[in-house]
């Protein structure tokens, strides 16, 4: 077992379980700067976000945080924006790609980071037999410390296209489009914070599924490093989420912004 | 049967406690497969990505299932087709 790979795993999961980014936007340049190929990286970055996904779903589940309707909406424009970008994915060069998300990841870590207070607040008269989604439509509640607050996702036009624009981004440059579908979630689509993680963090599983399909058709899988990315991922993922509900949102969104820009920083210098 | 437009659908209690279950079904395989070198060990190491690939595409199964049963058929419809393009991304990387 590669313990290096292991503890990557673990930090990088832990990362993405919080801000509802995936690990692999970390994972994947680490990997590769510790001496992984970049072509068994790709794969390896997938399983993390498959196995974090799969680790913080209980908790999330329980805190009521993730609305299916609008994560299985929204990712059926990722995941189909995903397989066009993968199919056309020799029409761009890497460099560029890398650019385009450091510039998105840039701007969703600022524009997070300067908003303040919280925009979804607790509302007098819901009580713990209100949480859950809205049948028919993107609306539903979300316990809040004592508070229950009601939310419902707007201009869902723009974020349809931006979920789009992810999972293309995402099938070109081969990295998990967490930190476009979360900012595009709650600066957007004015999902609280918390929801918009939970549901990303559930719909990356599904978009490194498809993913991990086509790798593993393309013989791309190093099975033994990726048992030990999912082991480490699975901790990961259940650390991040169980730190994730006993933050509040702006500490949420604070974390977030600092790991945008981060990672926008990671993808400039890799490009 | 259709469930009025806003009805509160609730959390699912067996979806949580299966992705419990399936976190630590996903670990053992994994520590198994990491750290046992035997053909026991291979074989946990197909096991556990096959078993992460399928957690997420069955919980969108049994979602689209649940919001059937409850009347809620425009997202079943629209769960029934995101496994259907993950199905031809499938189909489109076997070619």
């Amino acid at each position: 077992m590669n313990w290096a790979d292991f503890a990557l795993a673990v930090v990088t999961s832990a990362v993405g379980a919080v801000g509802g980014l995936g690990g692999a936007v970390l994972l994947v340049p680490l990997l590769v700067l510790t001496g992984t190929p970049a072509q068994s990286a790709a794969p390896l970055g997938l399983v993390s976000v498959a196995a974090g996904s799969t680790a913080a779903g209980a908790r999330q589940l329980q805190g009521g945080l993730v609305n299916h309707r609008l994560g299985i909406t929204t990712e059926l424009f990722a995941t189909t924006g995903a397989i066009v970008g993968a199919l056309a994915s020799g029409l761009a060069s890497d460099r560029f790609l890398k650019l385009v998300l450091a510039a998105v990841a840039l701007a969703a870590g600022i524009l997070g980071g300067r908003r303040k207070g919280i925009r979804n607040l607790p509302q007098a008269g819901l009580s713990a037999n209100d949480v859950g989604e809205h049948v028919g439509s993107f609306s539903g509640v979300y316990q809040l410390d004592d508070g229950f607050v009601p939310y419902q996702a707007n201009r869902f036009g723009v974020g349809a296209a931006l979920f789009t624009l992810s999972g293309l981004i995402a099938g070109l440059a081969g990295a998990s489009g967490g930190f476009v579908k979360t900012p595009a979630s709650s600066e957007v689509m004015h999902v609280p914070v918390r929801v918009a993680a939970a549901t990303t963090t559930f719909t990356i599983g599904i978009t490194s599924a498809a993913g991990l399909i086509v790798f593993a058709f393309q013989g791309r899988l190093d099975l033994r490093a990726c048992a030990t990315v999912c082991a480490g991922a699975i901790i990961g993922g259940n650390a991040g989420a169980s730190l994730q509900s006993r933050l509040s949102p702006p500490q949420v969104r604070r974390f977030l912004s600092v790991a945008l820009v981060v990672i926008a920083v990671v993808l400039a210098v890799r490009a | 049967m259709s469930a009025p437009q806003g009805q509160i659908d609730p959390p699912l209690r067996g979806v949580e406690r299966a992705m419990r279950l399936a976190a630590i079904v996903a670990f053992g395989l994994a520590a198994v497969g990491a750290l046992i070198p035997n053909s026991v060990g291979r074989a946990s190491e197909v096991a556990v990505v096959a078993f992460i690939v399928a957690v997420p595409l069955l919980r969108v199964l049994v979602l689209g299932i649940h919001w059937l049963r409850l009347g809620d058929r425009r997202f079943a419809g629209v769960a029934l087709g995101l496994l259907l393009i993950v199905a031809a991304g499938s189909i489109i990387a076997a070619q």
